[in-house]
């Protein structure tokens, strides 16, 4: 019984079905029963209660929990960690991307960090901040999406 | 002694405040189950209330995760409704699906997802929508259907803890059971004081009765008449009333008895004058005799003689009065002879009516009982007897002992003793006979009854009137053997 946090997830499904494609196989046929929880969170709950023996979960959100939700993390222990990739990205698009609003919108994610209200909102989410990265980040992802599609 | 009539010897001090207490007990008892079944009926509804609304909002959110068999959504809404029926500790809930296996618990460590639910646990809960209550282990479970257009996609099955409303009922019993002890103490203890306080009269009433079976008749004084009731008041009146008129029997019995004493002493003393007078004619004609024909030896020894045995006649009749009227000798120990003195004392009688006297005195030894109080009543009884014998007929008496106790009878020729005089001598009636009618035997039967004798007036032999008394002897023998040698010293008996 697996829990994963959401179909479009990248580490809430995406490695892991990977994971499953290297190997020739897909959940259907390793699992006995998966389902989809739709959150990172409620994957460590399926965990934790039992309802599932294993889940797929985000690394920056099991972080964030092992510090505010300790009693529930502690219920859980990592099995396995994939290797480094791009946090989700927030985009928009090409096209727009002179405009005042987009401007804007990218200023406000930028300078976050020397923004009272910024830094506010970067305590809550555990961030030091936003920065412009570059596609590439997202090499390792796409490689994992390439190689799921393949398989189907 | 029988519990019922032990309890019916209790004292109304004690015994009405139980009851009143018993009462209470009774009515709270009543009162207790009314509230008792009240307190479990509300329980009940609301709990059937409170297990509805949580099925309600359980079974519409988990409807759409039951028909899309969706194990997390279904979880999830098993998992908050926990918090949010805080009211309702629901220790678990599993969705069923139809084919009998478990979509999602509340407890899938307990319930894992798509396996069968354990038959124990299906046994406890109704088989359709409903709710059953075991107060013996604090559960209840309830069953609701999962339907969607008339078709049954699953079943909520939940187990609820009711041992907290039991708690309630158990403390609300504990309360009721305090407070009900507590008034019913509380009411018995006043109802105690207040009813010792109403009958305390009672008892002093009482207490003046028993004097009165003892012998004293006094009145209740006015320091324990304060603050009674007007019933009680009157009563007392009637009580002081009554006491009044016993005192004044009780006085003019005693001097009717003094009078006949005197009337006794009277009659024995005319008997005495006569049978002294009688040999003194003999003895003046006897010393005129020898005044006259003294020198004639054999004229004088007769003479002598006949002056020895009237004097003798004389000293017998002195002697046996003495005996009779001789305080010092109360006690002594009864001898044969203690009897037949008193043939001395109413020959008189017996010979003026020209009487004939059975006597048989069958007694050997001494018998330990009341000399006096033996003699006074025998003697009252021959002289009653002789009273009544008409003339020339004859008296009886018949004296024995066995080893325990002695019996003396008395019978006479005469007319019968009325019926009331009988009964009151056997003491089956406590009139006294009237005045100038059998004073005599007001004493007979207070003397036998002071020694604990037995009187019994009975028909035998062709008498009219047998009078048998017997009298048990003293335990105290060592007290008559003494008197007995005190007597024998005395040697003023008649022989």
């Amino acid at each position: 019984m697996h829990a994963f946090s959401d179909p479009d997830s990248t580490s809430g499904f995406l490695v892991t079905r990977s994971l499953l494609a290297l190997r020739h196989t897909t959940p259907a046929q390793f699992f006995r029963t998966f389902f989809f929880t739709y959150g990172h969170r409620n994957v460590v709950r399926a965990v934790a209660t039992g309802l599932a023996e294993s889940g797929s979960i985000d690394g920056y959100v099991w972080d964030v929990m092992r510090e505010r939700e300790p009693e529930l993390i502690n219920k859980t222990r990592v099995v396995y960690t994939s290797e480094k990739l791009g946090f989700p990205p927030i985009v928009g698009l090409k096209s727009a991307q002179e405009t005042m609003t987009a401007k804007a919108i990218s200023a406000a994610f930028l300078e976050m960090p020397t923004d009272p209200l910024g830094q506010q909102i970067l305590s809550i989410l555990e961030l030091d901040g936003f920065t412009k990265a570059d596609p590439d980040l997202y090499q390792g992802t796409l490689e994992k999406w390439l190689l799921v599609k393949a398989q189907a | 002694m029988s519990v019922r009539a032990r309890v019916a010897n209790w004292p109304l001090a004690w015994k009405a405040p139980l009851l009143a207490a018993g009462l209470l007990i009774g009515v709270a008892f009543v009162i207790s189950q009314i509230v008792l079944n009240r307190l479990e009926s509300d329980q009940e509804n609301n709990l059937r209330h409170l297990t509805s609304a949580y099925l309600d909002g359980l079974s519409t959110a988990v409807l759409r995760s039951a028909i899309h068999a969706d194990v997390w959504e279904t979880f999830d809404a098993l998992d908050r409704a926990r918090d949010r029926y805080a009211g309702l500790k629901v220790r678990f809930a599993i969705v069923v699906l139809p084919n009998g296996k478990v979509l999602a618990a509340s407890d899938p460590l307990k319930f894992p997802v798509q396996s069968p639910v354990p038959a124990d646990v299906e046994e406890r809960f109704p088989a359709q929508d409903g709710l059953i209550i075991d107060t013996a282990s604090g559960r209840a479970w309830l069953t609701r259907s999962l339907r969607e257009e008339g078709y049954s996609v699953g079943r909520i099955l939940a187990e609820i803890d009711i041992s907290e409303l039991l708690r309630v009922r158990r403390q609300v019993l504990l309360t009721l059971v305090a407070v009900n002890a507590g008034l019913a103490l509380g009411f018995a203890t006043i109802a105690y004081f207040a009813l010792r306080r109403m009958l305390k009269p009672l008892s002093v009433l009482s207490g003046y009765v028993e004097r009165v079976r003892a012998g004293r008749a006094d009145p209740i004084p006015e320091s324990e008449r304060q603050h009674i009731s007007r019933e009680f008041d009157l009563l007392f009146d009637r009580f002081n009333a009554m006491a009044r008129a016993l005192n004044e029997h009780e006085e003019l019995a005693s001097h009717l008895a003094g009078q006949e004493k005197y009337a006794v002493l009277g009659k024995l003393a005319s008997g005495m004058a006569h049978e002294v007078n009688n040999p003194l004619g003999g003895l003046f004609n006897a010393l005129d005799t020898l005044r006259r024909h003294g020198d004639d030896a054999k004229v004088r020894e007769a003479t002598l003689n006949l002056l020895e045995r009237g004097l003798t006649h004389i000293r017998n009749v002195v002697g046996s009065t003495l005996v009779m009227y001789r305080r010092e000798v109360a006690e002594s120990a009864l001898r044969p002879v203690d009897i037949d003195d008193l043939r001395l004392l109413i020959e008189p009688e017996a010979s003026r009516k020209r009487l004939r006297i059975a006597w048989v005195n069958d007694l050997h030894g001494v018998s330990p009982v009341g000399i006096e109080s033996v003699r006074q009543v025998v003697l009252n009884l021959l002289i009653n007897a002789c009273a009544a014998t008409p003339v020339g007929g004859t008296v009886h008496l018949r004296a024995r002992a066995t080893e325990s106790w002695l019996m003396i009878e008395v019978g006479d020729e005469g007319p019968g003793l009325p019926d009331d005089l009988a009964k009151y001598l056997v003491g089956h009636s406590d009139e006294a006979p009237g005045a100038g009618r059998g004073l005599g035997l007001w004493i007979v039967r207070r003397l036998v009854a002071d020694d604990d004798g037995e009187i019994r007036v009975i028909q035998e032999g062709g008498l009219s009137t047998l009078i048998r008394v017997t009298w048990p002897f003293c335990e105290n023998l060592s007290r008559f053997e003494s008197a007995k040698d005190s007597v024998s010293a005395e040697a003023i008996h008649a022989e």
